[in-house]
């Protein structure tokens, strides 16, 4: 996968919740880095880039959004089991 | 060229556990997260239901067996009549009613003498630890059994145990006084029976035993007719008496046991048959209505019910005795009230009518305890039926409950590997996101001289 195609599939995965995607993804995503980092500088490698960087946001702030949820699930059960003692 | 370089996917967290949310995990955790809470808070209000259930049935079932006891009793103490045994002199003789059926009258006299315990010590003394037989061989004969004994130990502490351990009706002591060490026998029971004990009975057969007390018969006259026994209390002669001699008596002096209805006894028992009927009332009134109790609308209760209205309506058309209200019982909306009054007043004859209409443990009114019995019996009862199906499905619901909660506690744990999974991925962002940047400014710097990315 490029980097651009495993970014978006990694903000896909991220929005959806979905870890192992997300997982996978962020792996393609790896690789794919290394490889640009071993191309000769040009503009369109800027370019690639800076979309990189911005798609990375986007998927930081989704798995941001994820971990409130699931830290909102936790403190919920863990009210619950302590209710049922 | 390489600017930068990014960290090895390889240290992601596997996702242990997770899978089962792979698909859609916001939506479907969340969802099981409410989904999970709202059995379990069911189960444990039915189970609270059931809990206070089997608790009112526990109580329900002391009472109502009461009452069946009580009823039963009073059957059965109209069956005897409520006879009472009386002697016309307590301290020479005293007697009891066993379950007399008929009312009667025994003249005792000639009680020459009352029954005693025989014992004997041993002629001479012995040495603690030295020997109390010729030959280890030896008989002990009480009344007319003999007993073998061959002593383990030829001393006077092993014939203690040996004789002791025979069970023949003697009890063996050691008297330390300051002549020695004597052997003691005593019966124990009361009777003619003396007490020897023979070393060498094959050769010397010498008694070592002297007599202390003989023991003695009981010896009486009943009704002119010359009677021995052996103990004092005698419970096998008059049929449903037992009556203990005390003393002697010339035979100019005859005693007298009276068997005659004693009202108080009746009047005792129906004080107790009202009070259970009217705990058991209670308890009917408490789990009735819209305000009742926890086994409103039970079967037990419905039967329950019906029982008592069968009793307390219960009449016999014969007699001057027909009803609870002839013999002082009345009520006061569903509760009974004994009037002592009323029950005083009673005659003879009355009385007599009194024990036909409650009849026995089995017929008329007292008949009536084997439908509260049906009840409390407690292996065939329906309150015990009921309790064991209530005590199962409070089992039934706690398998549940400790089933859901061992789930919310998966999930849980679900949450937590979710959590540092997300916590994990985030982290490999950050640096892939460093990586992207030094990139960047590299990539900037080769092109335009300069760095002009920000993040």
């Amino acid at each position: 996968m490029t980097l651009e195609q495993s970014g978006l599939a990694a903000l896909h995965a991220a929005g959806s919740g979905n870890l192992v995607e997300l997982r996978d993804a962020l792996l393609a995503r790896s690789e794919a880095i290394a490889r640009i980092n071993a191309a000769e500088p040009s503009p369109e490698v800027h370019a690639r880039l800076a979309t990189a960087l911005e798609i990375g946001q986007a998927i930081r702030d989704q798995i941001r959004s994820l971990k409130v949820r699931v830290a909102a699930d936790g403190a919920r059960l863990s009210q619950f089991r302590n209710y049922l003692r | 060229m390489s600017t930068a370089s990014s960290t090895p996917a390889t240290t992601l967290l596997p996702f242990t556990g997770i899978s089962q949310y792979a698909s859609d995990f916001d939506a479907a955790l969340s969802k099981a997260v409410q989904v999970a809470q709202i059995p379990v808070t069911l189960l444990q209000a039915q189970d609270s239901t059931v809990l206070q259930q089997e608790t009112a049935m526990g109580s329900l079932y002391t009472d109502v067996a009461a009452f069946a006891t009580s009823l039963s009793a009073l059957g059965t103490l109209a069956a005897g009549q409520a006879l009472s045994a009386t002697s016309s002199d307590p301290t020479l003789v005293t007697a009891t009613s066993t379950g007399a059926t008929s009312g009667a009258s025994y003249t005792i006299d000639s009680i020459t003498s009352i029954a005693s315990t025989a014992s004997a010590t041993s002629t001479h003394s012995f040495a603690a630890s030295g020997p109390v037989s010729s030959t280890g061989e030896m008989n002990l004969v009480v009344g007319s059994s003999n007993n073998s004994i061959t002593l383990t130990d030829n001393n006077l502490v092993g014939l203690e145990n040996q004789i002791n351990a025979l069970g023949v009706g003697v009890t063996a002591s050691i008297l330390t006084t300051s002549s020695g060490n004597f052997l003691s026998l005593s019966a124990n029971s009361t009777g003619a029976a003396a007490i020897q004990l023979f070393d060498d009975p094959t050769g010397a057969n010498t008694n070592i035993l002297t007599q202390t007390q003989p023991g003695s018969n009981a010896s009486f006259s009943l009704n002119g007719i010359p009677d021995i026994q052996a103990s004092n209390v005698v419970n096998d002669v008059i049929p449903g008496v037992t009556f203990t001699l005390l003393g002697t008596t010339p035979v100019t002096a005859p005693l007298t046991i009276s068997l005659a209805s004693d009202p108080t006894q009746l009047s005792s028992a129906l004080q107790n048959f009202v009070t259970s009927y009217n705990t058991v009332q209670a308890d009917v009134t408490a789990q009735t209505g819209q305000s009742g109790g926890a086994l409103v609308g039970n079967t037990v209760v419905n039967q329950l019910q019906n029982a008592l209205s069968q009793i307390g309506e219960y009449t016999l058309s014969t007699g001057t005795v027909q009803s609870l209200s002839d013999l002082g019982i009345t009520f006061n909306g569903n509760v009974l009230s004994f009037n002592q009054t009323t029950f005083n007043a009673l005659s003879s004859q009355q009385i007599s009518d009194a024990f036909n209409f409650i009849g026995s443990a089995t017929t008329g009114l007292g008949g009536l305890s084997s439908s509260i019995s049906q009840l409390s019996d407690p292996i065939t009862g329906v309150i015990a039926t009921e309790t064991a199906g209530l005590k199962q499905t409070d089992k039934d619901l706690q398998t549940q409950i400790s089933a859901k909660t061992a789930q919310i506690a998966a999930l849980q744990t679900s949450l937590t590997l979710q959590f540092e999974a997300a916590d994990a991925l985030q982290a490999e962002l950050q640096n892939q996101q460093e990586s992207v940047q030094a990139a960047l400014q590299g990539v900037s710097l080769a092109l335009y001289g300069k760095n002009e990315t920000q993040f």
